[in-house]
């Protein structure tokens, strides 16, 4: 490891003090380092260029949030909330409820958890206001069980993982199942005690004829995570022909069964894909630049033996890695942990014999997380502004929630069978 | 608008965005016609899988220039947002500065390398250099909208206003 090595990473530490974008900041201090050692600048091209065209399953990503666009623009959610309103009937916090279902259903459908705060999350916490919850609350709520988004499948964080550490997708999204049922349990619960203590309302009556209609007119969406999974599951699919399979069912019944999207909408849908493609694939861009100086700077190498001396068990690794990934999830991007961090300290991952799948799942709940912490709890802006509530309140109101999730955080990752039970059954 | 100004927001509008959301579709639509092929004719086609994934490389590359137009990228804020406007002001300029040396510096380079570049990707024999343009075009697109960017913040210092004169949701402050 040579001094050179200062050059990407002071580069990095001045994107994030002068605010420029940290794609920019990476390629930046690639380019620097190219100049510093003498190599070629068309070098830093072919190591970009190719690196993209080898990461076949990073096409996943904007089919999935293409598909996420056209959920939320064609009102879809409504008749996900419609149904999940269905299920929970009358129960004291029942909205509380809803919305935990709703968001679970949700993730069946999207990847990201920014799409299921925006989209969901505006219907969620309007509702919540009519029924007189208090926004903070429903803000706090909301914002936290978006965290299912990326945890349940399909995954844009796992699809980012996959193409890091060599995972399967396919394992990745199935070991992602039972974390998030475990996600939605402890936050039921939580709902449970708040609603009773404070008094939240009682949901409306359900009515048989209610049930029946709000199931019929939600079952074409349903079906959407019904694709996917089985298409993966059954290894009929690979999980980017999954993405693209449920991105075109998704249009057949937003334009023909739903008839809620018009061709300027989809306009507009594919110029938001684009855009947040774009923003997600420059700092991909410049990890490609940064992985080729880790590489050839044989840092992981020297991070193995320094934490091999220090950390003598996975266990006590396990729990470095959660910290150090909450961490970095409160300070930030998901996409920059995972890209700059990652590779780093994946060889030790593998020194302690730790399942890549396992760790992939723990490393990308932790980073969710992350994004209900100050300073770059992206959730808590999305939220905050939706339910006009100051940071202030909402953060209070999340901090406890933020307290069971870390439970949940720790039941899976002392008992790996909660993510690796299910990657026995992909085929 | 002067007609300079409406020809590059033209140009700048074909490259960034309606040429990218093209590919995009092009790509989508590939990926359809190769789980098509695969799955209900039994007969799987290579080119969709070649299409798609050099599709991609473009999606991406020019997609990140159509980010950065509309300030979408990924930004770390705590220390800008405690900031005075004039402090901001520096610290924009101070960005655009390393944006436009560094990227310079790295064209020339880029672009050799790509008119020396022989290979053609296996089945549809489509030269790299053309798949791999986008990089170079995004280098040029993030050191011109950073001088642009640059000189109205130059401009905002010397007048003392510091404020941010161009705004990503406003099509006049685009090139």
């Amino acid at each position: 490891m040579s001094w050179y090595l200062l050059i990407p990473f002071g580069f990095l530490i001045v994107a994030f003090a002068i605010r420029m974008p940290i794609g920019l900041g990476m390629l930046a201090g690639s380019i620097a380092y190219y100049i510093a050692k003498g190599l070629s600048l068309g070098s830093l091209l072919n190591t970009v260029c190719y690196g993209l065209t080898n990461a076949y399953i990073l096409i996943a990503i904007p089919l999935f949030i293409f598909t996420a666009n056209v959920m939320n623009s064609s009102e879809v959610t409504d008749k996900i909330f419609a149904f999940a309103r269905s299920l929970i009937g009358r129960r004291h916090g029942a909205t509380g409820y809803v919305n935990i279902v709703a968001s679970l259903i949700f993730a069946g459908m999207t990847g990201s958890a920014v799409a299921d705060a925006s989209g969901l999350g505006t219907l969620e916490i309007a509702q919540m206001k009519k029924e007189g919850y208090d926004m903070p609350f429903s803000c706090a709520i909301t914002a936290s069980t978006a965290v299912i988004g990326p945890i349940f499948p399909p995954s844009i964080p796992f699809v980012i993982y996959a193409m890091i550490s060599g995972a399967s997708v396919g394992k990745l999204f199935m070991g992602g199942m039972v974390p998030a049922i475990i996600l939605c349990i402890v936050m039921g619960v939580y709902v449970y005690f708040v609603s009773k203590k404070r008094g939240y309302p009682i949901g409306a009556k359900v009515t048989f004829r209610y049930f029946i209609s709000s199931t019929f007119k939600a079952v074409p969406a349903l079906l959407t995570p019904a694709i996917l999974l089985l298409g993966i599951y059954t290894g009929i699919m690979t999980p980017t022909e999954a993405g693209a399979v449920a991105a075109a069912y998704t249009l057949i019944i937003a334009f023909l069964v739903y008839r809620t999207l018009n061709a300027r909408a989809l306009g507009t849908i594919l110029f938001n894909t684009l855009r947040i493609t774009g923003a997600i694939f420059l700092v991909i861009a410049g990890a490609y630049g940064f992985s080729f100086i880790v590489t050839s700077e044989q840092v992981s190498k020297i991070v193995v033996e320094a934490m091999s001396g220090i950390v003598h068990s996975p266990w006590v690794f396990l729990l470095t890695a959660n910290i150090l990934f909450l961490i970095l999830g409160a300070l930030v991007d998901v996409n920059v942990s995972e890209l700059v961090f990652i590779p780093i300290i994946l060889p030790l991952v593998k020194y302690f014999n730790i399942d890549l799948v396992h760790f992939g799942v723990l490393i990308c709940l932790n980073m969710m997380i992350g994004l209900l912490t100050p300073p770059f709890g992206m959730l808590l802006f999305v939220t905050a502004g939706i339910g006009k509530v100051s940071m202030k309140d909402l953060i209070r109101e999340v901090l406890p929630l933020i307290g069971v999730l870390l439970v949940a955080l720790a039941i899976i990752t002392y008992i790996p069978d909660t993510v690796m039970f299910m990657t026995h059954l992909v085929k | 608008m002067g007609v300079i100004r409406k020809v590059f927001r033209r140009f700048a509008d074909f490259i960034e965005v309606q040429l990218p959301i093209a590919v995009f579709v092009m790509l989508f639509l590939a990926f359809l016609i190769n789980v098509f092929f695969r799955y209900v004719v039994r007969d799987p086609q290579n080119w969709t899988f070649e299409l798609s994934i050099n599709a991609f490389v473009v999606v991406g590359l020019l997609g990140a220039c159509a980010a950065y137009r509309m300030e979408d990228h990924v930004v770390f804020d705590l220390l800008y947002t405690r900031l005075n406007s004039k402090g901001r002001n520096i610290l924009r300029m101070i960005s655009s500065v390393i944006v436009i040396v560094f990227f310079s510096i790295a064209l020339p380079g880029s672009i050799r390398y790509l008119v020396r570049l022989p290979a053609v990707t296996s089945i549809m024999r489509i030269p790299l250099r053309y798949i791999f343009l986008p990089y170079p075009i995004l280098l040029i697109s993030m050191v011109s909208r950073s001088a642009y960017r640059l000189v109205l913040d130059i401009k905002a210092f010397r007048n003392k206003s510091y404020v941010q004169s161009y705004n990503p949701e406003h099509g006049d402050a685009l090139i």
